[in-house]
């Protein structure tokens, strides 16, 4: 049988068990290497599957599902957005600096409109002016990461006075039946990312440049515009991102997010997204968030060290890099 | 020297290859002595390049011998062909724009001294050697990217000679070269005659072959029709022979057009690449646009279509002028371009059919930039089924279809399109004969539904089995019109050969 469209694997398929199996098919190995980890962690740590250890789980996968959603678009039209972590900063240390004089609500609105901002210069820069994303993301890094420092003076800032500190810590910490705040909010965030992919213009568009963008071009849609719409929306999600971690951790820190790109590219990729574009899907990177986010919780519960866990999460990455591009090879 | 004199340097027996559902080759034998010069001739898709590439190791023969000097040789890999004395000469491919004429010469052969550095002297020396030895223009300190064509492409044959074949092939080595360039390469094959390097060469400059060639093979439909000694030959019997008996049934009836107005019209047109084009395309007709690899045919249909700057001149639709600077204004304004490399510039191989299809017309399986998914299945299914397309639903990724297939795929997003004017550049090239029939068909339909078609193809049989005119182009320029007698192949072989 021939290869299916792995972004077709939908429910509402005429032979909704072929295409389960075609979607188990080319999630194989992501799903294999999380089943694996799992069954290590429940053997490793007795209190990995406690209730509290699952809550935690959930709320410590927040920012880099979030922030992943936004890589992975950008990842699909064969880019690459290296400014993310320096863009989760942002968001956090405006919107909690906008607390100080002005409502929740409103801070929040402009931290968003901010880090979106960011995104779309981004956007305009790689697609307008045709300049390689890696080069000008690693700029964007480090001017975003930049202006955190100097707006907080390289101070976090600490909103416990504020008014609307109250509905920032709920955010950070309460759940609903069960389900901490942080957790629907990445859900419905990985949901409207996966709506899009699979029923929008935009979604099948962002695809397609990733697969051909000179045949996007020839259909007579317009490349340049389309092309910037990752970035803008990964911007948009760095910020939503960066307000969620701010909310669980008390404070707009300019340090947070550091290194936070390499996470979501590793998810992402370890997901079964191709490097060069055009394949990939939500599903997959939901999987590789989660594969490194419990390896993570393992090492925590473990007690291991902070610097032995970033070692472990450099060596974790470049081998699922490796192994993505064996399998890119493969089958070209 | 004839092919009795002593062992041939080259001998094919039975030379056999099937791509899929095609027969590119089909027992081809053939003996080359020493130093012997022979040239290649045939239509596209004769089978000439698939013949070369397998004497180069870039596919291997399904039957059949290939004999050097008498031995049997197996050629799997390039490696192998090299290391056997079969050098090919590549259009700059191969050179790195960065690096300086020596360097390129001799970047695979670069000597490393004992202490792992480059010996940048020893390298100019022996680069300067081969560039004294045939008397060549070239500056050895100077960046490849700084050279003209035709200088790069001598960089190129002096890096393939410092290997010493045995053998050299020349596949349209001046299809970008000016008639100043061309005596200069002529000259250079001269001086490797004289070194009693054998010579295959192919080209569809006909003056060029009976200039260079002691005998000419033709090749037609993956056979070799004729070996001929290149004494008294005829222009026009070579020509006749390339082409062959013509097969009229391949093509549907023609209707005779029923509109004289001009939907498209072009006047003075200039790029960097075409000169003071000037053309009209009626309503409901098929205009054929022939003309050799490089003659500014495809460039023609860039500059229309938005893709190429255009420098001077106006394009008009239905007597107005309109401008066209990208393909968003060209789709606007009622154009749809299939472009010549499909799986480069036409399709996304990673994705589905119906994804590839619905790429040319969002609008009619969305509302507010959500897709219907009910409409937009049905839509794709129903162009399958019009166009046959075989594949095992419209879920199947583009790239694993067939070349005829993924070209359907094309023509189904052109439907979907529906534009009243549409550029079809190489629709048939690479596919087999059965696809191409079919298509022929489809495009006549179209046709008849009211479409006008511009159809590019540098095979003149199809353009005369299917268009209603045709317009010759060579190095830029319209070099002249036929309509009626479009029967008279050699008169647009002439057009597109003259020079």
């Amino acid at each position: 049988m021939a290869k299916q469209d792995p972004s077709q694997d939908a429910k509402n398929d005429k032979v909704p068990a072929g295409a389960v199996r075609s979607y188990l098919r080319t999630q194989l190995v992501p799903l294999a290497v999380l089943a694996f980890i799992i069954l290590i962690a429940s053997l490793i740590s007795p209190v990995f599957f406690s209730k509290a250890n699952i809550q935690n789980l959930f709320v410590q996968v927040t920012l880099n599902m979030v922030v992943s959603m936004g890589m992975l678009l950008v990842i699909l039209t064969g880019g690459i957005d290296l400014s993310v972590g320096s863009i989760v900063a942002i968001a956090g240390v405006f919107v909690a600096g906008f607390m100080r004089n002005m409502p929740v609500g409103i801070a929040i609105l402009l931290a968003l409109l901010i880090s979106t901002a960011f995104g779309t210069v981004t956007g305009f820069i790689v697609s307008k002016v045709k300049i390689a994303p890696f080069i000008v993301t690693l700029g964007m890094m480090s001017f975003a990461r930049g202006i955190a420092y100097w707006y907080t003076q390289s101070t976090p800032i600490i909103w416990t006075p504020f008014p609307g500190a109250d509905f920032m810590y709920a955010l950070g910490s309460n759940t609903m039946l069960g389900i901490p705040y942080l957790a629907i909010i990445w859900i419905a965030i990985t949901i409207l990312t996966a709506l899009m992919l699979k029923y929008t213009v935009a979604g099948r568009i962002i695809y397609s440049i990733g697969g051909n963008a000179q045949a996007v071009r020839l259909s007579g849609i317009d490349v340049s515009k389309w092309q910037a719409v990752p970035y803008i929306l990964s911007g948009l999600l760095c910020g939503v991102g960066g307000i969620l971690l701010a909310a669980r951790l008390g404070v707009g820190a300019p340090t947070s997010g550091t290194g936070l790109e390499l996470d979501a590219i590793a998810a992402v990729i370890i997901g079964g997204t191709s490097f060069t574009g055009g394949i990939g899907t939500v599903s997959g990177a939901i999987i590789g968030v989660f594969i490194l986010g419990i390896i993570n919780n393992i090492l925590d519960l473990m007690n291991v060290a902070a610097y032995p866990q970033m070692m472990l999460k450099g060596v974790i990455v470049v081998s699922a890099v490796i192994l993505a591009t064996i399998r890119d090879r493969s089958k070209s | 020297m004839t092919e009795d004199d002593v062992m041939p340097i080259l001998e094919l027996r039975g030379i056999d290859k099937h791509f899929s559902s095609v027969h590119a080759l089909k027992s081809v034998s053939l003996k080359i002595g020493r130093g012997e010069t022979i040239a290649l001739v045939g239509e596209n898709g004769a089978g000439k390049s698939t013949l070369m590439k397998i004497l180069t190791g870039v596919y291997e023969k399904d039957k059949g011998d290939i004999l050097i000097e008498g031995k049997k040789h197996n050629i799997t890999s390039p490696l192998y062909a090299k290391k056997i004395g079969i050098g090919q000469v590549y259009q700059q491919a191969e050179l790195i724009p960065e690096l300086t004429a020596a360097e390129n010469i001799l970047i695979g052969e670069m000597g490393f001294s004992r202490k792992g550095l480059v010996n940048w002297k020893e390298l100019k020396k022996r680069a300067c050697a081969f560039i004294e030895k045939y008397q060549l223009s070239i500056d050895p300190d100077e960046k490849i990217k700084n050279m003209s064509v035709a200088n790069r492409q001598l960089v190129s044959i002096v890096k393939v000679l410092q290997r010493n074949p045995k053998i050299l092939i020349f596949d349209e080595p001046t299809a970008v070269f000016s008639n100043l360039e061309v005596s200069l390469l002529m000259s250079l094959i001269d001086q490797l005659k004289r070194d009693q390097i054998t010579i295959i060469y192919i080209s569809h400059r006909l003056e060029e072959v009976f200039k260079v060639a002691d005998r000419i093979a033709i090749m037609r439909d993956g056979y070799l029709v004729s070996v001929i000694d290149n004494v008294n030959v005829k222009k026009e019997d070579l020509i006749q022979q390339m082409l062959g008996r013509k097969s009229s049934s391949m093509f549907p009836e023609k209707a005779n057009l029923t509109s004289e107005e001009k939907i498209l019209e072009v006047r003075n047109l200039s790029s960097e690449k075409i000169k003071n084009v000037s053309f009209s395309l009626r309503q409901g007709e098929i205009l054929g646009i022939a003309g050799l690899v490089g003659s500014g045919r495809t460039e023609l249909a860039r500059a229309v279509y938005g893709l190429d700057r255009i420098k001077a001149g106006g394009i008009y639709i239905d007597g107005k002028e309109v401008k066209i600077r990208s393909p968003v204004d060209a789709v606007k304004h009622g154009l749809f371009l299939a472009p010549e490399d499909r799986r480069g510039e036409g399709l996304v191989l990673v994705r589905s059919i119906k994804n590839n299809i619905i790429l040319s017309n969002f609008r009619s399986i969305s509302r507010h930039g959500v897709c219907h998914t009910k409409s937009e299945n049905s839509a794709t299914q129903a162009l399958k089924d019009k166009l046959s397309i075989k594949a095992d639903s419209i879920h199947t990724l583009v790239g694993n279809l067939s070349g005829g297939n993924q070209q359907k795929v094309i023509i189904a997003k052109a439907l979907l399109a529906s534009p009243r004017i549409l550029i079809f550049d190489e629709p048939t090239q690479g596919i087999d004969v059965g696809a191409k029939s079919e298509i022929y068909a489809l495009l006549t339909k179209m046709r008849e539904e009211g479409m006008s078609i511009i159809f590019i193809s540098s095979e003149i049989e199809e353009l005369q089995g299917i268009c209603t005119r045709i317009i010759v182009m060579r190095n830029g320029a319209i070099t002249g019109e036929v309509e009626s007698g479009l029967e008279d192949g050699e008169k647009i072989l002439n057009l597109m050969y003259r020079s």
